[in-house]
């Protein structure tokens, strides 16, 4: 698939940034690093988290002003595949995934089409586990903000920027447990766009020690989703034609 | 019962009222204040245009609100409220009043039909499409009949109805033919009188009795709930693909896809008829794209308050590569025009009908304290060279007029127009 001039430049000029930007990144602020140690301290910890070579979340989703429900499904498998799929009644399956190598997505609206770089970033931000211990490799900068609550909790604010793509997050972490409460951000799109989406964590479960997001609630463009996880299988068995591009 | 339930709640209502009369007045200036605050500061939020078009948005807000205890009654409110919110000269602000039930014009759909689609001709409405075999057609309706009257209400007083509703100029033509259709698609057995005018000129009336739809609908999709679904898939004796669906939703792709991989690459062209398709997900325009284009393409962007969404054809296998016909008229709205426009901008197709009336803007509905609802654009759609198609719709290249005689005689004069560009261009 030939891409369009402009991403053609962005990708050239992404990629001569990539040298430099990695010669000047300096360690996250002290602060910043602490938060989001605790966070991984809290998450199960780094020995149990760095064991984990794959994992799949399971779980259903709603979108209340529209009456829409559904599944989602995301797995990844070390080092770096990822695979996201939500079933929607009505329109079928959308799945978006990496292989290592190539993105793709398949869907029965748009068909098959190959992600772009900025979309492959925002796919692997479902791979919450390797991307929580390489937080300093993950992230260009990192800032603490003021505190502020969320849900009636305390929590330590940064905003984090992306080393991939430059975006900005900010991230909510409860004072209390360490955990992520809250996200901003906005969502790369690749050619379909930018769009701001916000996500809070309503509670958490714990499984095999490790605690995972259990019920939480996304704001995308006005739009409320919310998505709750009944099952994380850690470390089991992933083929690898799960992230592979359709032949 | 949900209505019997609402006139329940209105009858208690009245009964409190009357009985406090007295203590009325200060609790209508609360709800006046309130309604209006509610309207202003949900504006100021949500409006996609963080610039309000140039408007001090603040100090609109101060000037109407000094305005505010002029208002004597609810109905004096919406008009405050409805000449603030079209200060900022955008349709797809409105204000809809919560005595308007929106079923009362527009009935939905309890799985009837008559067998029937309408077009304008000119202003007229008029009957085409008529199935042979359906009980339209039965009861005496013929391709061409003039639509004058549905169960004793003129078509004047319905398009009058939907004026009141506050809906945009550009969108009552499109509007008022969905709105007399939706009463052919009510229940089966339901019988519904229509006044006709033959091209010839005679006058009758007709009852058509709705008799069950038999033929493919939409997975339930939300509230949106089962819809019926039509799509026409043809290689026509001369060889050009004709491509027809009602809706863009998902459930089409499967057999579009499958269509394009039976249409041969050498065919003289194709048509795709988008004539009375409403629209349906957006996304789907740039599947369709995907399908008629050999490099990625965008057809256009929705600017948000934060952040936009392309809509973007990604090349397919099988994608055709021939002529391309698109067909609209006053009753293409919203992913259909998108769809068209961007195509037609690319250079990628021809486009012949009637202009479309333009109205693709994602919006929302915000209840307000005094019950009425106010619509609000989120987004403003353009093309890639910056044209927007809000109120200025889908201009085709061909304007094809249609005649009531035509389409008594069988002549699809917009059909007809495209298949002649398709045969004189290969």
């Amino acid at each position: 698939m030939k891409l369009p001039s402009l991403s053609k430049a962005a990708v050239a000029i992404a990629l001569l940034m990539m040298p430099f930007a990695a010669t000047v990144r300096a360690a996250l602020p002290s602060e910043v690093a602490a938060v989001l140690e605790a966070n991984i301290e809290a998450s199960g910890g780094r020995e149990l988290i760095s064991s984990i070579e794959s994992s799949r979340l399971k779980g259903t989703m709603s979108i209340p002003a529209i009456g829409m429900t559904g599944t989602t499904e995301m797995a990844m498998k070390s080092p770096d595949k990822l695979y996201v799929a939500q079933t929607i009644p009505g329109m079928g399956t959308m799945v978006q995934a990496y292989d290592g190598e190539v993105g793709w997505a398949n869907d029965p609206m748009q068909g098959f089409r190959h992600l772009s770089e900025g979309e492959i970033s925002s796919l692997k931000q479902n791979d919450n586990f390797s991307d929580m211990l390489a937080y300093d490799e993950v992230y260009a900068s990192g800032e603490k903000l003021a505190d502020a609550e969320v849900a009636g909790q305390a929590t330590s604010v940064l905003k984090l920027v992306s080393a991939e793509t430059g975006l900005e997050q900010t991230c909510y972490y409860s004072k209390d447990s360490g955990l992520l409460l809250r996200m901003d951000m906005m969502v790369d799109m690749g050619p379909m766009g930018k769009l701001p989406a916000s996500m809070t964590i309503k509670s958490y479960q714990v499984q095999d020690g490790v605690s995972f997001p259990a019920v939480l609630e996304m704001t995308n463009a006005g739009m409320v989703i919310n998505m709750t996880f009944d099952s994380l299988e850690i470390n089991l068995e992933l083929d690898d034609s799960l992230f592979a591009a359709p032949q | 019962m949900r209505k019997f339930t609402q006139c329940l709640g209105l009858f208690f209502s009245s009964l409190l009222f009357a009985s406090w009369a007295g203590a009325v007045e200060p609790e209508f200036a609360r709800l006046r204040e309130e309604t209006f605050e509610a309207a202003w500061s949900q504006v100021g939020a949500s409006y996609y245009d963080g610039s309000f078009g140039g408007l001090d948005w603040d100090a609109v807000g101060e000037r109407y609100r000094a305005r505010l205890p002029q208002a004597e009654d609810m109905d004096e409110v919406r008009a405050l409220i409805s000449e603030m919110i079209y200060e900022l000269g955008d349709s797809h602000l409105a204000l809809v009043s919560s005595d308007y039930d929106p079923e009362e014009l527009i009935k939905p759909w309890s799985g009837g039909t008559a067998g029937v689609d309408a077009c304008y001709a000119g202003n007229r409405i008029v009957f085409y499409r008529v199935d042979p075999a359906g009980a339209a057609y039965r009861a005496g309706v013929r391709n061409g009949d003039v639509l004058l009257a549905v169960d004793g209400v003129k078509v004047k007083a319905f398009r009058a109805m939907l004026k009141r509703t506050g809906q945009p100029e550009h969108v009552l033509k499109y509007s008022l033919i969905t709105a007399l259709l939706s009463r052919l698609q009510t229940e089966a057995g339901d019988r519904v009188e229509l006044e006709l005018r033959s091209p010839g000129g005679r006058k009758r009336s007709v009852v058509v009795e709705l008799e069950r739809y038999r033929s493919r609908s939409t997975e339930p999709l939300g509230r949106l709930g089962r819809m019926p679904l039509a799509l026409e898939t043809a290689v026509r004796e001369d060889g050009v693909g004709y491509l027809r669906f009602n809706l863009w939703f998902p459930a089409v792709m499967p057999e579009i896809r499958e269509f394009f991989g039976e249409l041969p690459a050498e065919a003289p062209g194709l048509v795709i008829d988008l004539r009375g398709n409403p629209g349906g997900m957006m996304v789907m325009a740039g599947g369709l794209a995907g399908l008629l284009l050999q490099e990625q393409a965008t057809l256009g962007r929705t600017t948000l308050r934060s952040g936009h969404m392309n809509v973007v054809g990604f090349p397919q296998r099988n994608a055709f590569a021939g002529k391309v016909a698109v067909l609209v008229d006053e009753t293409s709205v919203s992913t259909s025009e998108v769809f068209a426009i961007g195509m037609q901008e690319l250079g990628r197709v021809r486009v012949f009908g009637q202009p479309t009336p333009g109205a693709a803007l994602p919006s929302v509905f915000f209840g307000l304290p005094n019950g009425d609802s106010l619509q609000i654009a989120l987004g403003d759609f353009k093309t890639p060279q910056g044209v927007s198609l809000e109120a200025k719709g889908v201009m085709p290249d061909e304007i094809v007029s249609i005649s009531p005689v035509d389409l008594s005689q069988g002549k699809d004069s917009v059909l007809s127009a495209a298949l002649s560009w398709i045969q004189s261009t290969h």
